[in-house]
């Protein structure tokens, strides 16, 4: 799941995240705010006209990023339950952006 | 502000002062201490070549002993990479010219987010230079239910950790102390200063890039800090209205709107006041001095001029309170998040607002703003329609003109309709300010938009000793600029309306040098309904827009009698003198009229020539042309 497809306040993880799908000087900025495989991540609000930017707590700060540079963030599904054995199916049809 | 040395000279660095270099992320409350630890003994100016603030201040240790501070500016490593990176970098390693190697540096922290300030905190250590750190922003990080063992951070960083709340001015005397510690260690052991030295003659040290530090950052803010209890989470409630989708979009623009309102209504009785004060010092003057030219230069050229002027101030430093609030509290980030899709729709990123919104007080800070825009191509059409967002001193222009046409009554909702023409006159530069930018994107400026991505800092309680320096340093500016500019200008339109000196029966400001010019760009200028008076004001009105309006005062009071003069305000003169839409015509030029040459000459500066503010100077000028014809000829039609 991307960081800008989360539902809104629910706390995970970044998995993972696609440098090479950005110029150095974004990668470099996402970096110095604090984005790194394992931190912790939270969206948190949208803006008003199609939901771009969104704000997402990252570890203990407060980011505004724009849909396009948060959809190369890949985050742990946070709908998920801890056990993966538990109904992957049914998170992923309640994880629609937002709707929480 | 008192600092704690009686000299009042600005500091220098060629003294053999210590030097202490604060260096931190951005958002930690750097400045603040600075501020703190350095009061007004600040000396602010630019890095030669770059457009990075230095700031330098004088401080005093406990003892006395003198010490110097420069504020590097606030970064989040000593990567290579944006301008302010650059400085802070150079400066560290001793290769920016003329700026001395730091004897020791003051790391400020920020405890809610050691996570990821003490990456830098760790790469900052590996310079070997001796340092303290300030812990900031301690009372936030109890508020958020940390707990940090500053005792065991100090050990593991090998360091003395000082907490601080340098807003409140908590932690302030023990840093100085920690300093002055420090100096004497560093006067015993002159070997540990040497390590800069060393330093600066091997070349840029060779440092490991700041994502190489997380690991550790991670690892040693788990071992020092205890989560109490949860966040209380104020910042996070008051987002969830001021950020939500349809209540922001109307809380800010409720809020954009209440300023312009207040900047109206609230400055009347002081504007009184002010009013009242130059009558009464007419009133007294005028009887001291002889009938002629010494008593005409003095009340039509300083009084009239000057006065009509500073009766601004109130409105002035109201805008700029407000600017200032929703700076300090953090709402302006947010303010820039809600009109970031709005911006992108024109090319531009909501970084553009913060710099935009400052242009309403002034386009100078306005510029100097949009170097936090890092697409050069975003910032220069930032720079660029700047000028259109209706600044502080284009606010006389509007009231007097706005005083005399537009009828003093409220229109329902308690709402003024003077005031409600103001915030028309606001959107109308905004509109036009958009549409030019849209223009640029496609044209002069073409590009993708830009990035947006930055911190949103949490909410503050506005400093009040900080909002009142930054409208004393305004006031001063405003009543410098009257005291020489204006002043300047009022004397010398004086001048050129005074001489020569018209034979009885024909208007002196006719007569006169401004008169016979205004008369000879009648066929450029009677298109766009531009009568005599307001050509003369408008010409000087390039030194500083504020001057048209003591243009007008001067023009007029240099034709009417004495008599006339004690009985009829500026306000009643235009009344009578010009109709509506001779005055619309007027209002329209001033939405877009060439900016003042201050201006220009900062664009000059941040664009790094002449192209680009000869551009904005000139295709201003054709915009406010072809507005006020149009709208004096669409007035006109309708009789007005």
């Amino acid at each position: 799941m991307r960081l800008n497809e989360m539902p809104l306040k629910k706390a995970t993880v970044i998995t993972d995240i696609d440098w090479s799908a950005l110029p150095p000087e974004i990668g470099r900025r996402l970096r110095d705010l604090g984005f790194h495989k394992g931190a912790e991540v939270e969206l948190q609000h949208f803006a008003p006209i199609s939901r771009d930017p969104i704000a997402c707590r990252v570890d203990r700060i407060l980011i505004a990023i724009r849909q396009q540079e948060a959809s190369v963030i890949s985050v742990k599904d946070p709908d998920a339950a801890p056990e993966p054995a538990l109904s992957e199916k049914a998170s992923s049809s309640r994880s629609t952006v937002g709707q929480a | 502000m008192n600092g704690h040395c009686e000299d009042n000279s600005p500091p220098s660095i060629d003294n053999n002062n210590p030097l202490i270099a604060m260096v931190g992320n951005p958002n930690t409350g750097k400045s603040a201490l600075f501020n703190a630890l350095t009061g007004a003994h600040q000396k602010v100016g630019n890095y030669p070549g770059v457009t990075v603030e230095r700031k330098y201040g004088h401080m005093a240790l406990p003892d006395g002993r003198p010490v110097e501070v420069v504020d590097l500016p606030g970064t989040y490593s000593l990567d290579p990479g944006s301008a302010d990176e650059r400085v802070t970098r150079d400066v560290l390693f001793g290769q920016m010219p003329n700026e001395k190697i730091p004897d020791i540096l003051l790391v400020v922290l920020d405890a809610t987010n050691l996570g990821l300030h003490l990456r830098f905190a760790l790469q900052l250590l590996s310079l070997k230079i001796p340092t303290i750190f300030a812990l900031n922003m301690v009372d936030m990080a109890e508020r958020d239910g940390l707990k940090i063992d500053i005792n065991l951070l100090s050990e593991k960083l090998g360091a003395k950790v000082i907490p601080t709340v340098a807003v409140r001015r908590r932690g302030i005397e023990e840093v100085k102390q920690e300093v002055a510690h420090l100096v004497d260690q560093i006067a015993k052991q002159p070997s540990k200063t040497e390590a800069a030295a060393v330093l600066a003659a091997s070349g840029a040290p060779i440092l490991k890039d700041i994502s190489s530090y997380q690991p550790e950052a991670q690892r040693l803010t788990k071992e020092v800090t205890k989560v109490v209890h949860k966040p209380k989470g104020w910042t996070q409630k008051i987002d969830d209205i001021v950020l939500h989708p349809i209540l922001g979009p109307i809380i800010l623009a409720g809020l954009m709107f209440f300023m312009f309102q207040a900047v109206f209504a609230w400055s009347q009785t002081p504007i009184g006041w002010i009013e009242d004060g130059f009558t009464a010092l007419e009133a007294y003057i005028r009887p001291l001095l002889p009938e002629g030219l010494i008593r005409s230069l003095i009340v039509d050229g300083v009084i009239a001029g000057v006065g009509s002027v500073l009766v601004f101030l109130p409105q002035i430093l109201i805008l700029f309170l407000f600017i200032l609030l929703l700076e300090g509290s953090g709402y302006m980030v947010r303010a820039a998040f809600l009109m970031d899709r709005l911006m992108a729709k024109v090319g531009l990123t909501g970084r553009a607002f913060i710099p935009l919104l400052s242009s309403f007080a002034c386009a100078i800070p306005g510029i100097m703003a949009t170097r936090s825009i890092e697409d050069p191509k975003s910032r220069l059409t930032t720079i660029l329609i700047a000028p259109l967002m209706t600044c502080s001193a284009r606010l006389p222009v509007y009231s007097v003109l706005i005083g005399a046409f537009v009828p003093d009554k409220e229109i329902g909702l308690k709402i003024g309709l003077q005031g409600l023409v103001m915030f028309l006159l606001y959107v109308a530069g905004i509109v036009a300010a958009m549409l030019v930018a849209l223009i640029f994107r496609y044209t002069l400026a073409k590009g993708k938009s830009g990035l947006f991505l930055i911190e949103m800092p949490r909410y503050q309680m506005p400093i009040l000793r900080d909002i009142m320096l930054g409208l004393w340093q305004r006031a001063m500016i405003f009543l410098k600029r009257a005291g020489t500019i204006i002043l300047t200008v009022s004397v010398a339109l004086w001048a050129v309306l005074a001489f020569p000196r018209a034979p009885e029966g024909v208007p002196q400001s006719e007569y006169s040098i401004a008169g016979r010019v205004a008369a000879a760009l009648d066929p450029i200028m009677k298109p766009a309904g531009f009568n005599h008076a307001m050509t003369m004001a408008v010409i000087p009105a390039m030194a500083a827009r504020e001057v048209a309006v003591s243009a007008l005062a001067t023009v007029y009071s240099i034709d009417s009698s004495d008599e006339e003069k004690t009985q009829e305000s500026l306000i009643g003169t235009l009344r009578k003198a010009w109709p509506l839409s001779q005055a619309l015509a007027f209002l329209a030029w001033f939405v877009f009229a060439p900016q003042c040459l201050s201006t220009i000459a900062v664009i000059r500066r941040e664009t790094n020539g002449w192209k680009w503010p000869l551009f904005t100077l000139g295709y201003l000028f054709t915009l406010a042309y072809v507005a006020s014809t149009i709208v004096f000829h669409v007035a006109r039609m309708f009789g007005l």
